[in-house]
């Protein structure tokens, strides 16, 4: 009886999440005369997606996957040594450093991106992969280093003692004991670093011209061209989701396996 | 080589002078000792008295300011950790949580490029030894308690090691399982006659697990000896008070010509040391070394019974004589409240005022 309920809740939540995405993906493909006289599309279509194509979307998505992985690998770079440090060791002025990375959250992106645009453009990384890559970097960073700060102080001295005393060098402790302690750690940072530059819209905008990023690209016709915003029909807003939330998903479903290891924080008793 | 045939490298540790200090705190202070191959060694003593520390120091996770560690005469005071060939048990067992039990026991080994065949026989049999060879492919969060500290102690024994520490490794199990885990320790230890040092603010257990005791206090080693030794003959105040349930008891005496005069008692003393008159002193009696029944040694003194606490098998008796409460072990519970308590006069211990042991014979 118990189990019915749990399941039927299950259930009641993954309807409430699943319901929206589901009828944008359908919604998406329907015919624009068909889409208005239906609640659920009967004829549908690849045209939107097509046009989508034509200006050059396909491009921005893998421009978008390049971006967000550079600024995993870059905040990551930066972010893990920083957090290992904030988390791990003792030194003075730890808790002000902690801080003021904090702080540079505080600052609103636009503020930062228009300034940046016009440093970017002297120094000719305007309208690059790396310029915006930059960006993203900077908005993730404090995140990263958060996230792993904990991560790395939630591991157990004495772990890496045993293995000291067990006759394993430092690489090995790092290796064998201290990352796939925290590997499910890092994948969430690295599953944050990403989506953080994936939906990230006012710097790439602002920073990109040609080489936009997907959610620049997407918006792009909103913004300037094909009409006035609110003038394009629906399914082509839905199309538009899709192509948002599709890698998304697929970058998640990836990276959930380090999630969920089984011996994940239930473990350490 | 290995516990499963029965033989076992035996090394020697030796320390020497061992000072370590932790900003202007003392935490080691001027330890010295020497533990015998195969002995099996206690640390004992209360929380922040440099046990930990010491045994630290021994396996090599810090590096004494001043000092020498020994293993068979050969100094290994900078020689890392990880060469010194030492199998360790954590407080917190320290069991590698994403490992399986089998891979805990077997990483160390596969480090030390063993073959598939030997890590395999020895994991098996040292997880025989501590009776967990049917939880070698569970995880640590799936076992309990007790398990996961066999799981430390397999994992120490499996290694080889040539000297085993132990750091307070039954203090998170429950009372029952303490006892318990205690009795298979000795037993272990006994078979294998592996050179073991431990350490423990437990008294009972180092009476129970010790070849000999180091009993610390404030970065000092107080007294070294056999528990009998630290029992019976305790060199200080402090040695005398911490061995020993119920706790000893003290009280104030003066030392007179051929006597020592406590007030309610007075004990006549053989060579007394002429510059020993007239000095204070401090005198111990253990709580099991007074009877409510008379006794050959016995001195008789009258008291009243203040409270008695029930242990089941036996009482602790409160009596109050003047202002000195003693308490007294007893079988039995007496009928009145005025009770005589016979004081065996060849187990008393006295003590100077600088707290140390004095050595003479009652007359």
């Amino acid at each position: 009886m118990r189990k019915v309920l749990v399941y039927l809740i299950a259930f009641l939540i993954s309807l409430w999440i699943l319901t929206p995405i589901i009828y944008t993906v359908l919604a998406s493909f329907a015919d624009i005369l068909d889409y208005y006289q239906h609640l659920i599309p009967q004829k549908y279509t690849l045209k939107y997606y097509e046009e989508y194509w034509r200006l050059g979307v396909g491009d921005a998505l893998v421009r978008s996957i390049e971006i967000g992985v550079l600024t995993v690998l870059l905040s990551f770079l930066i972010g893990i040594p920083a957090g290992y440090a904030i988390g791990r060791l003792k030194f003075r002025g730890r808790n002000s450093i902690q801080l003021t990375i904090l702080f540079f959250r505080v600052l609103p992106i636009v503020v930062m991106a228009v300034p940046l645009a016009v440093v970017f453009l002297k120094i000719g990384l305007y309208d690059t992969i790396f310029g915006v890559t930059l960006a993203h970097t900077a908005i993730a960073l404090p995140f990263v280093v958060l996230i792993t700060s904990s991560i790395f102080a939630s591991v157990p001295r004495d772990l890496e003692e045993a293995g000291t005393v067990f006759g394993l060098s430092s690489l090995q402790i790092f290796t064998k004991i201290t990352l796939p302690l925290v590997a499910p750690g890092l994948a969430a940072a690295g599953m944050f670093a990403f989506l953080i530059s994936w939906n990230e819209v006012v710097a790439s905008t602002i920073l990109t011209y040609l080489n936009r990023t997907l959610p620049a690209a997407v918006l792009a016709p909103y913004v300037m061209g094909m009409g006035a915003a609110g003038q394009l029909p629906d399914p082509y807003r839905f199309a538009a989701a899709t192509i948002m939330i599709i890698p998304a998903f697929l970058f998640m479903a990836y990276i959930r396996k380090y999630l969920t290891a089984m011996w994940g924080s239930a473990g350490v008793r | 080589m290995g516990f499963c045939r029965g033989e076992i490298d035996m090394v020697s540790v030796e320390l020497q002078n061992i000072v370590k200090k932790y900003r202007n705190v003392t935490a080691v202070d001027n330890v010295s000792f020497k533990v015998d191959h195969g002995e099996f060694f206690v640390l004992l003593g209360p929380s922040g008295c440099g046990k930990t520390t010491t045994l630290r120091i021994i396996a090599g996770l810090e590096t004494p300011d001043s000092g020498r560690v020994l293993f068979d005469g050969r100094d290994v005071t900078n020689v890392p950790a990880k060469n010194r060939n030492i199998g360790m048990v954590f407080q917190s067992y320290a069991v590698w949580p994403h490992m399986k039990v089998y891979d805990n026991i077997a990483l160390p080994l596969q480090i030390k490029k063993l073959s598939r065949e030997e890590i395999e026989k020895r994991v098996k049999a040292a997880a025989q030894m501590v009776n967990i060879a049917h939880l070698l492919d569970r995880y640590p969060f799936q076992l309990s308690g007790g398990e996961k500290q066999r799981v430390a102690v397999a994992r120490a024994l499996a290694f080889e090691p040539n000297i085993l520490l132990m750091d307070e490794p039954l203090s998170n199990l429950d009372a029952l399982l303490r006892v318990q885990a205690r009795a298979e320790l000795v037993k272990l230890q006994k078979e294998l006659k592996i050179t073991t040092i431990y350490v423990t603010h437990d008294q009972t257990e180092a009476m129970v697990l010790a070849d000999r005791v180091a009993v610390m206090n404030k970065g000092r080693i107080m007294q070294i000896g056999t528990p009998d030794e630290i029992y019976n003959r305790p060199v200080n105040k402090f040695v005398a008070h911490f061995i020993g349930t119920p706790p000893i008891n003290f009280f104030a005496g003066t030392v007179e010509e051929g006597c020592i005069n406590a007030g309610f008692l007075v004990i006549p003393f053989k060579n007394i040391p002429p510059g020993l008159v007239g000095k204070k002193v401090t005198i111990g009696i253990r709580p099991n070394d007074i009877s409510i029944s008379p006794i050959e040694q016995g001195i008789p003194v009258k008291g009243k019974l203040v409270v008695a606490e029930n242990l089941g098998s036996e009482f602790i008796l409160h009596v109050a004589i003047g202002d000195v409460v003693l308490r007294v072990l007893s079988k039995n519970k007496p009928a009145k409240e005025e009770v005589t308590l016979y004081v065996d006069k060849t187990k008393l211990h006295i003590f100077s005022e600088e707290e140390t042991r004095i050595n003479i014979l009652p007359a």
